[in-house]
């Protein structure tokens, strides 16, 4: 009887300490995880931010002269990138769980403006824009209408293709293969 | 009589095995030579760049002194360093600019002024031609010049 008590007070403290464990794991978890999303998502934006600046230098590679024509490997692995030909602007969307920049305040990271809006309690959606409405007319697959191009586990294949001058203004189309 | 027989015979087998020695160590020091120069000759020809004559950006203006020179490339996935320009005046006198490297199945219009540095040809352009320079391990290799293409 004595030896069948001390059995049971075993089991139950075993169970107990899983349990313990358990609940100290879940409330790390609870803790930590939104400390790693944050990071995870700050490491993605800085990312994109040099992506779009390597996007940008491809652009004005491909202005130097017409004729030109270059590929650039897009690898959209977050948010969607649409290429606004009807302003002139590329903008690459995040969604975020960390606010990147001074809320609804737009900065300049180079010739890259970013700009961070609420859009619930703990998300955030950061805009990287480059614009080129005063440098040149970009087009999508030769006219002015946009793309917009979505998350995907294969890079796109994005072509930059200097047309030469119309109407007295530069025109970069861009298309993908 | 027979010990003199012996000595001729080990003697024989010794040069044998010297000779086979000595073809080993040459074969084996000159063969990888000419297979790394049959390599880089066929990394040469399949890095596929070339001039553009086709598309009407390959011209010469003897008013502005501009040459625009389209230089594209073929499918390949061989690793280029960089691309060298010649351009070739009516004098004769040739004078090579490098240019940045493009990837597969891209065109590259380059623009100079050849009485500007660093081309300051004195003559008007009448030739162009493309080097391709191969990145091979951690040094380069020149390729040999394209054929020259008539600017006009």
């Amino acid at each position: 009887m004595t030896r069948n008590k001390k059995q049971g007070i075993v089991w139950i403290s075993a169970v107990l300490y899983i349990l313990i464990g358990l609940a100290i794991m879940g409330l790390l978890l609870m803790v930590v995880r939104p400390k790693i999303e944050q990071m995870r998502d700050s490491i993605t934006i800085d990312q994109t931010l040099a992506t779009m600046n390597r996007l940008d230098e491809t652009i004005s590679r491909t202005r130097e002269a017409p004729g030109t024509r270059l590929e650039y490997i897009l690898q959209l692995s977050k948010g969607t990138v649409e290429i606004n030909a009807m302003s002139d602007r590329i903008i690459w969307n995040i969604d975020s769980s960390i606010a990147y920049s001074e809320i609804n305040k737009p900065i300049n990271v180079g010739s890259i403006k970013v700009l961070t809006v609420p859009i619930s309690a703990d998300r955030w959606r950061v805009s990287l824009e480059v614009n080129y409405t005063n440098m040149f007319n970009l087009t999508y697959d030769g006219k002015d209408e946009n793309k917009a191009l979505g998350e995907a586990k294969i890079p796109y294949d994005l072509w930059i293709e200097n047309r030469g001058v119309f109407s007295g203004r530069q025109q970069i189309d861009t298309f993908i293969s | 009589m027979k010990k003199r027989g012996m000595e001729a015979l080990v003697a024989t087998v010794l040069l044998v095995l010297i000779t086979i020695a000595a073809v080993g160590i040459v074969w084996g020091a000159v063969m990888p030579l000419i297979k790394t120069s049959i390599e880089t000759s066929q990394k040469c020809m399949d890095a596929k760049v070339g001039i553009d004559t086709q598309k009407g950006y390959t011209f010469y203006d003897p008013v502005t002194k501009d040459v625009s020179v389209m230089i594209s490339r073929g499918e390949s996935n061989v690793e280029l360093s960089r691309i060298d320009l010649k351009i070739t005046d009516d004098t004769g006198t040739s004078k090579i600019v490098s240019v940045a490297k493009i990837n597969s199945n891209e065109d590259l219009t380059v623009v100079k002024n050849i009485a500007a540095a660093p081309l300051s040809l004195s003559g008007d352009a009448k030739y162009a031609a493309v080097i391709p320079v191969l990145t091979i391990g951690k040094g380069v290799h020149v390729c040999s010049v394209s054929q020259e293409v008539p600017l006009s």
